[in-house]
């Protein structure tokens, strides 16, 4: 009886103490500095040599990594949400990834939505400002050379197309050869009906802030991912309500034979009825270039 | 004949009975079911995402079954001396190694048509659950890398018996496998990056060079055989670089065999 | 019959240069239809010398036939039956798997090993076992499997590695007993011991070798002629030769 009840006591004991020593190594973990999971990326070749046969599942676990990352910044109270170095990490593991299967869709379509579409590329940060521009050119411009790589690999695809198209068009301003790209995309199977007059207009100067409307709407259309989406249809009416003031200028100038000073006289002449509100909360104001801007610069306040 | 198969029968059954496969099986199973939660994760290509995973899943199961219960039954007879009562029988030494080597192969052949099997069952779902994510997806690719691996297996296994045919141990032997495992796979990758050093803005000496070319030549090329890549894009497999690394692969299984028939002529069991 | 001419077996130490003299000039013949017994201390030579009948081994020196037949034949075997000392076969075989394998070797035909398989099992009172896996079996249940083994194909020659060793009493009557049931057919048969009571009673001639040597070849009879039981003609042979490592 006394040595059953000694073996109960000495395995409550041993229990009882595992689950204590657990608890305790696991907090004092907490005081190891780790790199808050962006841990050191291989490049793509040593990459490859490591992963043995199993580049395509390597690459799925790296991107996941990437996904976790990014879903993981969403909660940040701070501004800028995800720091340069950050997005700079990214761009690493997401060519690593694009290495090891240069095939796979998802980076280069993650990497267009996150590198290019951020706080430093809309120009939030003093867009005057030298070092700022600089990152923001940067991103950009790895990131359309990651796209092209997706542009070369899967040669079926009208969508990386379209998207460097667009890249070229809206963030670069250069129209002739998003037009380009937008006229390679049109040929590709399954592609837009809409994609060839896109580049045919693109091929024109100007109509600019129309171009734009036609490009988000066909980015709409093949995005799935909700917060993707929704960052571009606030684009959208942002810019839906520039072409409104785009037009009430032109109407301004037929009638008048000049520019006017500021948005309001276009009221004043009841040309439109009341001045729009900026959906980024900012306030549209006609700039001396004589084209519509917003003091939100298109970034949510 | 009539020795080779006897012989290739038993060891075929031992190895199906051995409760290490279906430990294999059972993490292989696991994975294929774990396979449509991550697959669900990703955001558009999932098919891809599938494939691969499923298609990794069946290779890395097969390789288990290669390294831990192929060797085992190479390294028993000689470690445990059962390969008396085989060799007491009138069986050459030479049909010793083709008999052994006609049972792993078959045991590694019925192993990989059951997880291939788990694994097109578990990307069926999977294309059943998201059909719209499957676009450019395509069953035939599939069934070749699954092919492919099976062959590449095989022709690990015919190193592997090579390796026992000298090793004294059978640790000695798994390790050996292992490497030759390891080189074969990344050796195509190495050598790319060999000849084109500026990928990493690396300079790589001439001695290096030399030793990865013995290398290429020495080791069999396993990343010929594989295939998953393009089973995951329906990328297209001509038919005549099929040919070739079968070719290749039955040339190297049959040169592997034969040493080790030669070395294993002069073996004694004392 | 056996025939054994001028054997010689050195062995390299696995590690340095060390060498092991295990045999030195061995010759003995086993006549057909004889039971033959082969003594010797542990390590004298007595497995070296059935190993190399079997093709296992091979010597530097000398030649062993059976019928006539160099060993390193492997068609030979179809003609000769091996019981290893110690056996160990596949863990998840069953004895019936095992004695399909040694018929189908030997090119038997199917019902040919049905019939001798049943009859073999039943003679080693194993049948009731024969569809468990072998790692199931004790130590007595795997010797008398291995028997069966030995025997299915019929053969012509038995040779038989420490038959004893591991047996309870009622085994070792079993195997005293298919010995003397083989001898009756006619078959040749060599069994290696150290259990000298066993010698005494099946052979008709036995050999005695110490340090790979054979000190003593001959019928039972000239070997107790010079007085004693073999025990102590065995010993005082031990002795002479100045080595056993203890019995």
């Amino acid at each position: 009886m006394s040595r059953r009840f000694a073996v109960f006591f000495l395995l409550a004991v041993l229990v009882g103490g595992h689950l204590f020593l657990l608890d305790k190594a696991t907090n004092s973990q907490r005081q190891l500095l780790t790199t808050g999971g962006r841990t050191a990326v291989l490049p793509g070749p040593l990459m490859k040599i490591s992963s043995l046969e199993f580049d395509g599942l390597v690459a799925n676990f790296l991107f996941l990594k990437a996904m976790v990352f990014i879903g993981e910044t969403l909660d940040r109270p701070e501004s800028p949400r995800v720091q340069y170095r950050e997005y700079l990490w990214l761009l690493r593991l997401l060519k690593t990834i694009t290495d090891l299967d240069p095939y796979f869709y998802d980076p280069y379509y993650f990497g267009n939505a996150h590198l290019v579409w951020n706080e430093y590329s809309q120009g939030k940060y003093h867009p005057a400002s030298e070092g700022y521009y600089y990152m923001q050119d940067f991103l950009l411009r790895e990131n359309i050379n990651l796209v092209d790589k997706g542009i070369r690999y899967r040669t079926w695809d009208w969508y990386l197309l379209f998207l460097n198209g667009f890249n070229y068009f809206y963030f670069l301003g250069e129209n002739e050869k998003a037009s380009e790209y937008l006229m390679e995309a049109s040929r590709k199977t399954n592609s837009s009906p809409l994609l060839a007059t896109l580049a045919a207009r693109l091929a024109h100067q100007g109509d600019r802030t129309e171009n734009a409307i036609e490009f988000l709407h066909e980015m709409i259309d093949a995005t799935e991912e909700q917060s993707v989406r929704e960052t571009f249809f606030l684009r959208l009416s942002a810019l839906k309500k520039v072409l409104y003031l785009e037009r009430a200028v032109a109407e301004f100038i037929s009638r008048h034979n000049r520019q006017p000073t500021a948005l309001h006289e276009l009221v004043k002449y009841s040309i439109i009825q009341e001045i729009p509100s900026d959906p980024y909360g900012g306030v549209f104001f006609l700039d001396e270039d004589g084209k519509i801007k917003t003091t939100s610069n298109f970034v949510n306040q | 004949m009539n020795s080779v198969w006897p012989l290739a029968i038993i060891t075929f059954k031992e190895g199906i009975r051995n409760r290490a496969l279906y430990g294999i099986t059972l993490f292989a199973l696991m994975f294929l079911i774990a396979n449509f939660l991550i697959s669900g994760l990703f955001m558009q290509d999932v098919g891809k995402v599938a494939v691969d995973m499923a298609l990794s899943t069946v290779s890395f199961a097969g390789l288990l079954v290669v390294l831990f219960v192929g060797i085992n039954l190479l390294a028993k007879d000689l470690d445990r001396k059962t390969i008396y009562i085989v060799l007491s029988r009138p069986i050459s030494r030479g049909k010793y190694i083709f008999g052994k080597f006609f049972g792993l192969g078959l045991l590694v052949v019925a192993t990989m048509m059951i997880l291939g099997a788990f694994a097109i069952a578990s990307i069926f779902f999977i294309k059943m659950a998201y059909p719209l994510y499957f676009p450019r997806f395509s069953w035939t690719p599939v069934f070749f890398a699954i092919f492919f691996s099976i062959f590449s297996l095989l022709l690990l296994t015919s190193l592997s018996v090579l390796f026992s045919s000298f090793c004294s141990s059978s640790f000695v032997t798994l390790i050996l496998t292992i490497i030759s495992y390891l080189i074969g796979q990344s050796l195509g990758d190495v050598k790319a990056l060999v000849e084109s050093p500026q990928a990493l803005g690396i300079e790589i000496s001439s001695l290096t060079i030399k030793f990865i070319s013995a290398a290429y030549y020495l080791f069999p090329n396993l990343s010929l055989f594989d295939l998953k890549i393009q089973a995951a894009h329906n990328l297209p497999i001509p038919l005549e670089h099929m040919f070739w690394v079968l070719v290749y692969g039955i040339g190297y299984a049959v040169l592997s065999i034969f040493f080790a028939a030669l070395i294993f002529e002069k073996k004694e069991f004392p | 019959m056996i025939k054994v001419e001028g054997l010689g077996k050195t062995y390299r130490e696995s590690m340095g240069r060390g060498r092991v003299l295990a045999l030195q000039d061995v010759s003995f013949e086993v006549p057909s239809g004889e039971v033959f017994g082969f003594l010797g201390p542990n390590g004298a030579g007595k497995s070296t010398t059935i190993k190399i009948l079997l093709n296992l081994i091979r010597p530097d020196a000398g030649l062993a036939t059976i019928l006539g037949t160099d060993v390193r034949r492997p068609e030979l075997r179809r003609q000769v039956g091996f019981l290893p000392e110690n056996p160990y076969f596949y863990d998840y075989l069953s004895a019936w798997e095992l004695l399909k394998f040694g018929g189908r070797t030997a090119g038997m035909d199917e019902a040919a090993i049905n019939k001798r398989g049943v009859e073999l099992l039943e003679r080693v009172n194993l049948l009731a076992a024969a569809k468990r896996h072998l790692r199931t079996y004790s130590k007595g249940m795997v010797q008398r499997a291995g028997l069966a083994l030995a025997l299915i194909h019929d053969p012509q020659v038995v040779i038989l590695d420490e038959p004893m060793s591991g047996l309870d009493p009622l085994g070792r009557k079993m195997v005293g007993d298919l010995i003397m049931e083989l001898k009756s057919q006619g078959k040749t048969v060599l069994f290696s011991s150290h259990v000298l009571t066993d010698v005494e009673r099946f052979c008709d001639r036995a050999a005695i070798i110490v340090n790979g040597r054979l000190r003593l070849v001959g019928a039972l009879k000239e070997l107790l002629s010079a007085g004693g039981s073999l025990e102590d003609v065995f010993l005082r042979e031990v002795e002479k030769a100045g080595g056993g490592q203890g019995l």
